[in-house]
């Protein structure tokens, strides 16, 4: 196991690379960091891994790396650092990372806080516009994984439906990273997903296919 | 664990209160030596008593003296060790109706008078004065008392034909005039010969006389201790011991150390073996004594 | 005429017989006469006692002899007093005297031999050698009545003396008791090796005294069978004793024979003995019987010849029948339970209180001693921590069994020490008793207020300690800022007021990577605001504190070192959910969503403490190295960052 961690420790590092703008077409932005800004992405400009590509309408934009080249169609967004090869066991990692982000569920006794985190009235009543990045974000997630980074496309899609909670009700993509999964062979996880699509409003098609997966997924954990 | 102490403590002390009898003293029987000390001479210069004591060895008081008839066979060992054996028969009679006063008026003693012819072993004893001295107002006088009986035999003195016997009989007869005669026979003892011992010295305080003597026929013997005046040739009766006829005494320094020997020089311890008998008659009591004596004189250191 | 009385002092002639070195009975052990070297098994105090009957021509009961005894450790001291050791003679000196009215009256004499009491001194080297020593103290009161003559003046009289000496000594000897295995040990000693004390002045008495003669004593304790003994002791004065002991249960019998020199026949007498042992007492019924007459009448001369040789056993002593009772008194309560050692398990950090309610802070290792199921309770106190023992949870140890106890401990909240001190660690096990069993001490490094073991984890309690300060403070600052956050919708407080909060936090310091604000030391929130600075530990604790103090959850980000130094800096939840971002920021990198224990996903926000400029900043720091570290690299995953909530 230590051994393990070591060689992904390595592979952690190694796969954060720089890429080169080596096409650009039509309306492409970036964001660096924590700029609270979006510039032009030019031909030739270097991103690192902190920043975040955007295509418009009609855009796409074409980067070269060390070890991947990246093409980014229109109308998608993506995270430099993710356009990386991950491995299986990454990818688990990666995917436990999820649950390990939350706040403990049990809460400890006899705390001397005597603050409360309570909901507070009137959160409810903010309203804000929804843009579109969040299916910016899933769009390129799925380029990710038509670029055969499948692993990183799933971790992208993961973090778009946590930031972006209505990109969740998007069955499509749902089944599409749920597929992409179950194709990998990571049934649990696979089949944690096709479970909470169930709730969606799907298209019999959809549905079907879902159930197919699911019971399928159902016999190969049973037989093991 | 407290009451247990508690239970203990009382317990402790009542044992104490209750149980504790002091051992009983073993008693052991007298089966020594017994020896009677008697002070004889009260008062050196009271020649009044020096009366009753002379080689005779009877010390007695005067005026409770009975009727006596005593015969004694006697030997004196001088400070050189020469021996002198002598033989001595006595007898008085009181009159106890006739008071012989001093002139202070103290009584001196009875009127002694001459009741019959008396014999010993047949031989006539002759009468003599019977003399006694006494001081009075710190003068020396003489007086008698009447007459005795008396008979001796022995280097000083008169020559009487009477030798006493020891260990047998000796017979006395009194002829009584105008009345009866009355004749017995007096046993007499086992003869005594003494020896004496001087141990030990006056600096250490543990002067002691070692007295020695061959055991006889008697339950006692009576040993006289007496000392020699210095100035004077008179032997001063000290004390009279009385002890069993076991052959031996010790007499302790208490008893030889106090002498005072700015007094005396000599000191003098008569062994005496006596059979003694007191026979009432109607005129009163008769004492016969038949005594074996051994005198002997030893220097005082 | 008291010449050649030989009076010898006790030789090993005891009134309960001679029982050797009994394993089983501490009574014989009392007499000095056969224990010389005061051999004891006594584990505390025993006291003892004998009472008899002695058939002299009255029967007269006595109590012979009381003792005591104690041990110290491997020390034994005991007294005995004797109040029944003594033998009188009385007789007459065998002068007497005419009195003045003629008769004759004897002169007596008495001589009283005592012995008053003794003492007793032991050292136990070891289970099979012990060496000790005995020391008895007599008296002898003679009295003689004498007459002397006195010549005063020319008179002679005879005077009437009493002489009376009291002539005391010491008799002290040695003693050596040697086992050489379970069923053989011998005791050698000595007999009149060291005398004194005053000699008779009188030489009438000199006579008298009691002869010291030198000798030794040599006793020897088969047990073929448990159950049964033989002992054989020998003098080399002349005397012997041999005796039988048999052993059945609590009860015990023993006969002794024992010749004496001076006493006739050759076996002078013997010593029955029943003896039965309870739980702290024992009890002994013994009997002197002499096989001669010993009430007839006896002589003055051949008692002056002969003379005795022992107080309490002589020609002249009578039968006896005695009763000794022993009591073996424990003030200490027997040993239950035995704490062997005791492992601190926790370093004693006294600002993480809560730590030590759920978890032991040390393990005893405690063993039953008995057959019994026991319940034990813990017990533990730190000096110059607790004034009163913490208790802990009680437990049960099987009969004959070692159990790990824990023992929890309770840093008061009153405990303020800035130093770091070196005290220690009281542990008890109680049972019943208001006494504790056993008790263990082991020295505790007791940390100051301000040490921290290095845990993000534990940063916590500093964060916790000092909320009142953080609370007054962080209400001022809110207060004077009230028209702006009353303009404010409700659901952008938090991050208004964590925004306001940090800006006057930074206003006030000046950051400082002090030595001693390394891992090892955190301070309090109020020490960071008074010091103007802090190393990342204070001052994202005191940040923290702050918006905790207002509500505001907060958790540490621990960025463990991986060569470099180990960083802190923190997360705050702005209560915001991920569709109300755009409120915050454009940037969807410089927020994190985490899921609320209802459930609900929430916005937080990583700020860099350490970056003493503006909120914005430090936002915008915290959000870069979390993207990168926490999320990019998977930190979080692979444990090299960790989130640690503050509750």
């Amino acid at each position: 196991m230590k051994t393990l961690l070591i060689i992904l420790m390595f592979a952690g590092i190694l796969s954060a690379q720089t890429f080169t703008v080596e096409k650009v077409s039509g309306d492409v932005k970036y964001q660096n960091g924590s700029s609270e800004t979006w510039s032009a992405l030019k031909i030739g400009m270097i991103l690192k891994d902190d920043a975040v590509i955007s295509t418009g309408q009609n855009s796409s934009v074409l980067l070269k790396g060390n070890k991947v080249n990246f093409n980014l169609n229109e109308s998608s967004a993506v995270s430099v650092s993710s356009i990386k090869k991950m491995n299986i066991d990454e990818l688990l990692l990666a995917l436990a990372m999820e649950d390990m982000m939350n706040a403990p569920k049990e809460i400890r006794k006899s705390s001397d806080n005597t603050a409360v985190y309570g909901t507070k009235e009137g959160e409810s009543t903010l309203q804000i516009k929804t843009d579109d990045f969040g299916i910016k974000r899933l769009n390129g997630a799925v380029q990710l994984a038509e670029n055969s980074l499948e692993e990183s496309a799933v971790i992208a899609a993961k973090e778009t439906y946590r930031k972006y909670p209505y990109t969740k009700n998007l069955q499509s993509y749902r089944i599409y990273f749920a597929n992409i999964l179950n194709d990998k062979g990571l049934y649990e996880e696979a089949l944690d997903e096709y479970v909470d699509i169930q709730k969606l409003k799907l298209t019999d098609e959809d549905r079907t296919e879902v159930n197919v997966k699911t019971e399928s997924i159902k016999m190969k954990l049973l037989s093991k | 664990m407290k009451n247990l102490l508690t239970y203990l403590f009382i317990v402790s002390v009542g044992l104490f209160l209750f149980g504790c009898d002091k051992p009983a003293p073993t008693e052991l029987i007298d089966d020594t030596d017994l020896a009677e000390y008697e002070i004889l001479g009260k008062d050196i210069n009271d020649e009044f008593y020096s009366n009753g004591f002379d080689t005779t060895g009877i010390t007695q008081d005067l005026q409770e003296l009975p009727n006596l008839i005593a015969i004694s066979g006697i030997k004196a060992t001088d400070i050189h060790g020469n021996t002198d054996k002598f033989s001595f028969a006595q007898s008085i009679f009181f009159d106890r109706t006739k008071e012989i006063l001093s002139p202070g008026g103290r009584l001196l003693g009875f009127k002694s008078v001459i009741p019959g012819i008396v014999s010993f072993d047949n031989i006539v004893a002759r009468v003599v004065p019977f003399h006694i001295r006494y001081r009075e107002n710190g003068v020396l006088r003489d007086t008698t008392l009447g007459n005795k009986y008396v008979l001796f035999s022995g280097r000083r003195g008169n020559m009487d034909n009477f030798r006493y016997r020891h260990n047998s009989h000796m017979n006395f007869h009194i002829n009584v005039f105008f009345g009866e005669q009355v004749s017995f026979d007096i046993p007499t003892p086992i003869e005594i010969t003494g020896d004496v011992e001087i141990l030990g010295s006056r600096n250490q305080d543990n002067l002691r006389a070692l007295l020695h003597w061959n055991r006889g026929n008697t339950h006692d013997i009576t040993i006289v201790i007496g000392a020699r005046l210095r100035d004077r040739d008179l032997i001063m009766p000290l004390y009279r011991v009385k002890t069993r006829d076991d052959g031996s005494l010790i007499i302790p320094p208490r008893f030889i150390n106090q002498i005072p020997y700015q007094h005396f020089d000599r000191i003098v311890f008569t062994f005496i073996r006596r059979f003694e008998n007191t026979i009432n008659t109607n005129s009163g009591d008769l004492r016969v004594s038949s005594q074996s004596i051994h005198s002997i004189i030893v220097n005082l250191p | 005429m008291f010449a050649n009385v030989n009076i010898l002092s006790q030789s090993s002639f005891g009134l309960n017989g001679y029982w050797g070195l009994s394993p089983n009975f501490n009574t014989p052990l009392y007499g000095y006469e056969s224990n010389t070297s005061n051999y004891s098994h006594v584990r505390d105090w025993g006291f003892s006692f004998i009472y008899g009957v002695e058939f002299a021509k009255s029967t007269n009961s006595n109590i012979y002899s009381i003792s005591l005894s104690k041990t110290l450790g491997n020390h034994n001291l005991s007294a005995r007093f004797t109040p029944g050791y003594q033998k009188e003679f009385i007789f007459n000196t065998g002068e007497s005297i005419v009195l003045e009215d003629s008769t004759s009256q004897s002169l007596t004499a008495s001589v009283n031999y005592k012995e008053l009491f003794g003492l007793g001194y032991s050292y136990e080297f070891s289970e099979d050698f012990s060496v000790g020593t005995t020391f008895r103290f007599f008296t002898q009161d003679f009295f003689e009545e004498i007459v002397t003559p006195v010549f005063e003046d020319s008179l002679i009289f005879f005077v009437r003396e009493t002489k009376s000496e009291k002539v005391k000594f010491w008799k002290g000897d040695l003693g050596i008791n040697y086992a050489l295995n379970e069923n053989l040990n011998f005791v050698f000693s000595s007999i009149n090796l060291l005398n004194f004390g005053e000699k008779a002045d009188n030489s009438d008495f000199k006579d008298l005294e009691i002869k010291r003669e030198v000798g030794g004593m040599i006793g020897v304790n088969y047990l073929p069978i448990d159950a049964a003994a033989i002992n054989l002791i020998y003098e080399t004065t002349g005397s012997y004793q041999v005796a039988f002991n048999g052993y059945a249960g609590n009860l015990g019998f023993g006969m002794t024979l024992f010749h004496d020199k001076y006493q006739d026949p050759e076996i002078a007498g013997m010593i029955p003995t029943i003896s039965y042992k309870g739980e702290i007492f024992e009890l002994f019924v013994s009997g002197v019987k002499y096989f001669s007459n010993r009430k007839k009448e006896f002589g003055v001369s051949e008692f002056v010849q002969n003379g005795i040789y022992n107080v309490l056993n002589n020609p002249y002593s009578f039968d006896k029948v005695l009763l000794t009772v022993s009591f073996n008194i424990n003030t200490a309560k027997e040993r239950t339970v035995k704490l062997i050692d005791v492992e601190i398990v926790k370093d004693i950090y006294p600002t993480f209180s809560e730590n030590f309610i759920d978890y032991p802070f040390a393990y005893g290792t405690a063993v039953n001693l008995t057959d019994e199921y026991l319940t034990v309770k813990p017990m533990a106190r730190i000096k110059g921590v607790n004034e009163e023992n913490i208790q802990s949870p009680v437990l049960a140890i099987a009969p004959h069994d070692t159990a790990r106890v824990p023992f929890y401990i309770i840093i008061p909240e009153s405990y303020s020490s800035e130093k770091v001190e070196l005290s220690y660690a009281d542990f008890y096990l109680f049972t019943i008793a208001d006494k504790p069993d056993d008790q263990f001490q082991k020295a505790v490094l007791v940390n100051s207020i301000n040490s921290w073991d290095g845990k993000v984890s534990n940063l916590r309690y500093f964060i916790k300690k000092d909320l009142d300060f953080s609370m007054s403070h962080a209400k001022a600052v809110l207060s004077s800022n009230k028209t702006v956050l009353d303009t404010l919708p409700i659901a952008l407080e938090n991050f208004y007021k964590a925004k306001i909060l940090f800006n006057e936090y930074v206003a006030n310091l000046v950051y400082i990577s002090d030595p001693r604000a390394t891992g090892e030391y955190v301070q309090f929130p109020h020490q960071t605001f008074e010091l103007k600075g802090g190393d990342c530990d204070d001052l994202s604790v005191g940040y923290s504190s702050l918006l905790e103090s207002v509500g505001i959850q907060t958790a540490l980000v621990d960025y463990k070192a991986n060569g470099k130094v180990r960083h802190v800096n923190l997360l705050f939840n702005t209560k915001l959910s991920p569709n109300q971002a755009k409120v915050l920021t454009n940037n969807d990198t410089k927020y994190f969503i985490r899921e609320s224990v209802d459930g609900k996903d929430e916005i937080w926000l990583p700020v860099e403490a350490t970056s003493l400029t503006d909120f914005k900043t430090a936002w915008k720091l915290g959000a870069e190295k979390f993207n990168k570290e926490a999320i990019n690299e998977l930190g979080i995953a692979k444990g090299k960052v960790n989130i640690v909530d503050i509750y």
